[in-house]
């Protein structure tokens, strides 16, 4: 009998807990080379701009980690979870040639964020 | 006996198939019937959201003009759900219902009433 | 055969399940032909007659005062569950454009540029069409 009481209570304890990922396209920003690059060879790789403004043209990328601890003993349950969000932006003007003047690369969270389900 | 009793325990669930079905509509796509309310030349911009029942989700100023927007879509989503594999997928389209207002005059100038588009119910998230 | 029933005892605890989840918005994008459209020659007013104008939505895509863009967004979602009492979930997830039409205006409403790019799977993008004015 008490070997079963036992077994139900440990049996009511559950962890759970979840780690996700979502990521965008963009990487590596050095690769490209002011006087040289076209807007073509950028495009190429990464795709349209997701802004422009005469000749200034930015490609943002978001990533997310999320992370999620839960403990719950039958009714009674405990969940911390925080996420974090990274956008990446990186501007170039390009000339009247179609050539790469600048580049400005930015991001909201520089290093990027980490998995921790702690939301304090 | 024994182990073909416990064999066809495990093998149950994923004989035993479940289909999901979902739908979603995100602001309502009735402003496109409304919208045919409005008349270029004549309507006032400031009149829109009073016509249509909604605050636009799109504003472009501009000194010429400025560009309202009203977005909307629909989301079909389909699943099989095998316990331990699950293949879900969802189809959505969004369109949005564009008018030009003069900046000056405040009246509506042009309006874009985009096409409706087939959605297909589609549960297999491979391929294209 | 005796390894077999705790084989699999072990296996439906370890795992509780994958989900594969795909989101495709606005799939008709890859149906639209802009092979017609001739930088230098082709106004706004002949897109919006012709294919349209792009919609405005939080996944991308949308208009400026230069610019018209359709993106067809491709999400890609996996789950893994694994465990009963201790349950840890994993989950990946990819959003890319499997098709994006980029179409530039001047000051006068002419196209200046025709970029439609392709991707299959989020890491590769290719260029299809690409036209500028000289």
């Amino acid at each position: 009998m008490k070997r079963t009481l036992l077994f139900l209570c440990l049996g009511a304890l559950a962890f759970s807990g979840c780690l996700s990922k979502h990521t965008g396209l963009l990487n590596n920003p050095e690769q490209w080379k002011v006087g040289e690059t076209t807007r073509r060879e950028v495009v190429a790789k990464w795709g349209n701009p997701d802004r422009l403004r005469g000749n200034e043209w930015t490609w943002i990328s978001i990533d997310t980690l999320g992370s999620k601890f839960k403990i719950a003993y039958m009714m009674i349950g405990f969940t911390a979870s925080n996420s974090g969000v990274v956008t990446s932006e990186t501007r170039m003007t390009f000339g009247p040639d179609g050539r790469l003047q600048s580049v400005v690369s930015s991001e909201t969270v520089p290093g990027g964020t980490t998995w921790n389900p702690s939301p304090w | 006996m024994n182990r073909i009793a416990v064999l066809l325990i495990f093998a149950l669930p994923l004989l035993t198939s479940g289909c999901m079905w979902g739908r979603m509509k995100i602001n309502d796509p009735e402003i496109v019937r409304l919208a045919r309310n409005i008349e270029p030349g004549k309507t006032l911009g400031s009149d829109v959201p009073r016509i249509l029942g909604a605050q636009p989700t799109m504003r472009m100023p501009g000194k010429e003009y400025r560009m309202l927007g009203y977005t909307y879509a629909d989301t079909k989503s389909n699943g099989l759900m095998l316990i331990l594999f699950n293949f879900t997928r969802s189809s959505t389209v969004a369109e949005t219902l564009y008018i030009e207002v003069d900046s000056k005059t405040d009246v509506v100038t042009r309006m874009y009433i985009p096409p409706t588009h087939d959605l297909e119910w589609r549960f297999w998230p491979f391929g294209d | 055969m005796r390894w077999l029933s705790p084989f699999l005892l072990i296996s439906l605890a370890a795992f509780c399940g994958c989900k594969f989840h795909r989101s495709v918005v606005n799939e008709y994008v890859r149906d639209i032909d802009t092979s017609w459209i001739t930088p230098g020659v082709t106004t706004r007013s002949d897109i919006i007659d012709r294919i349209g104008v792009s919609p405005s939505t939080k996944e991308g895509g949308g208009i400026s005062g230069s610019s018209f863009r359709w993106v067809c967004a491709d999400t890609f979602t996996g789950t893994l569950e694994a465990g009963y009492i201790v349950t840890p979930t994993f989950e990946r997830g990819t959003m890319y454009y499997s098709e994006d039409i980029l179409v530039t205006f001047d000051r006068e409403g002419v196209v200046e540029l025709v970029s439609r790019t392709r991707s299959k799977d989020g890491k590769r993008v290719e260029i299809v069409e690409w036209r500028e004015r000289k």
